[in-house]
């Protein structure tokens, strides 16, 4: 049998380990034998792959810049759901409420979710630096810092600022787009009653991440594997719903600009 | 008197199945705690559940027979919260105690005879049982009993 390939993830909630045992049960079903090493947070899973402890890192894409920053830009994006790709994130405020444009939350509060969530905290914040409102000085963030480390995978963050804005505690607040869907179908999100103020760029969202040294071959090979699932096969459809995608892609990393943008205007990495 | 014990025994049978051998019986047990509804066997954190529950409901009914009271059925809710559940799937950062946190255990009493009957019963039955008295130790237990008619 030739060496597994071990592949981090971290572990927002036990549940999500039920997929992953599916999927490397997958893999090894397809000649590509995978060991899979679970992590408490993003910030364990990047400095492990930096240090080679696993060949492919199942990353944030906040994870994705700090592979690049900590590898010196060593590190490539290989695989990425189909639904990872062009998400964007809503400011969404109250229908009826006073909030007609982004230039209106000047001396508000805005809800975010976790201090390192890219698409319910860091690209937001980004969107308003770029119409001129400064955090902390324009208006008031109000974070709901749910699992930090997890880099907002849970959407717990995004719910609690939701909530937030409901009982009038803040003008606005921030969610990713398939939230914004989801919570409009369940309820969560009453349509009539909440908007959308303003749209971030399109961002893409979690990536397989290797180093650059990672072998061709093996590459080669897992990702043979990884392309073999196929949403019309009623054995893959189970797996591909629960992992949240229709296709897997190739990896890229056009779609991280925004992250970047607002990582940078923020001075995220400062003192990392 | 030689203190009693009683011995089972178990096999793996594979990585997530284990059988029990106990006097006559065979039982069958999966993982030790099942994160996947669809999980095809019982998980053995859900065999203990359902352990301290029979303790409970079995307990009850026989000490309410041996007073003559009518118990038209009596049925247990037990709901267990682990410390850290991701402790026991080897998260490398996840500290903490995979153990029982909490065992929370309902029991539900549908009989004529009023509360007040009964609750003598369900006290000596708590009192009584060796799993109420082990838990007790362990775990954050909660009892509550619900009479009705």
């Amino acid at each position: 049998m030739s060496k597994p390939v071990v592949v981090g993830a971290v572990l927002y909630d036990p549940k999500v380990s039920v997929i992953w045992d599916i999927i490397r049960d997958f893999f090894e079903q397809n000649g590509c034998p995978m060991d899979v090493v679970f992590y408490t947070n993003y910030e364990m899973q990047v400095e492990a792959l930096v240090k080679g402890h696993v060949d492919i890192a199942w990353n944030s894409p906040l994870a994705w810049l700090d592979s690049q920053r900590l590898s010196n830009d060593g590190c490539r994006a290989i695989a990425m759901r189909d639904t990872d790709r062009d998400r964007v994130s809503h400011l969404v405020v109250k229908a009826e409420g006073p909030v007609k444009t982004v230039a209106d939350l000047k001396g508000k509060t805005v809800a975010l979710g976790a201090k390192d969530s890219p698409q319910a905290t860091l690209i937001p914040l980004g969107l308003l630096k770029r119409h001129g409102l400064e955090p902390g000085r324009d208006f008031a963030e109000k974070r709901f810092d749910v699992l930090v480390g997890k880099h907002g995978d849970h959407i717990g963050g995004e719910r609690d600022a939701l909530a937030c804005l409901e009982k009038g505690e803040a003008a606005a607040c921030a969610m990713l787009d398939l939230n914004w869907q989801a919570w409009q179908k369940d309820g969560t999100a009453d349509p009539r009653k909440y908007r959308v103020l303003a749209t971030t760029d399109p961002f893409d969202h979690c990536v397989f991440t290797v180093k650059k040294d990672f072998p061709a071959d093996a590459e080669k090979k897992w990702l043979k594997a990884l392309f073999s699932m196929s949403y019309d096969n009623p054995k893959h459809r189970q797996m591909m719903d629960m992992e949240g995608l229709k296709a897997w892609k190739e990896g890229r990393t056009s779609g991280f600009g925004p992250l970047s943008e607002a990582t940078k205007s923020l001075k995220y990495w400062d003192g990392k | 008197m030689d203190p009693l014990s009683w011995t089972v025994r178990v096999a793996a049978s594979g990585p997530e199945a284990a059988t029990s051998y106990v006097r006559r019986h065979k039982v069958e047990t999966g993982d030790a705690v099942a994160f996947d509804v669809e999980a095809p066997r019982v998980s053995a954190l859900e065999q203990v559940l359902s352990a301290i529950g029979a303790d409970l409901v079995t307990g009850l009914l026989k000490r309410a027979k041996k007073r003559r009271l009518e118990i038209d059925s009596v049925e247990a809710v037990v709901e267990g919260t682990l410390g850290n559940p991701l402790v026991t799937l080897d998260v490398l950062g996840e500290e903490g105690d995979p153990g029982l946190r909490s065992v929370a255990v309902r029991v539900y009493v549908s009989t004529l005879h009023m509360p007040a009957d009964i609750d003598p019963v369900w006290s000596e039955t708590v009192t009584r049982s060796p799993l109420v008295a082990t838990f007790r130790r362990a775990a954050d237990l909660q009892l509550s009993i619900k009479v009705t008619p």
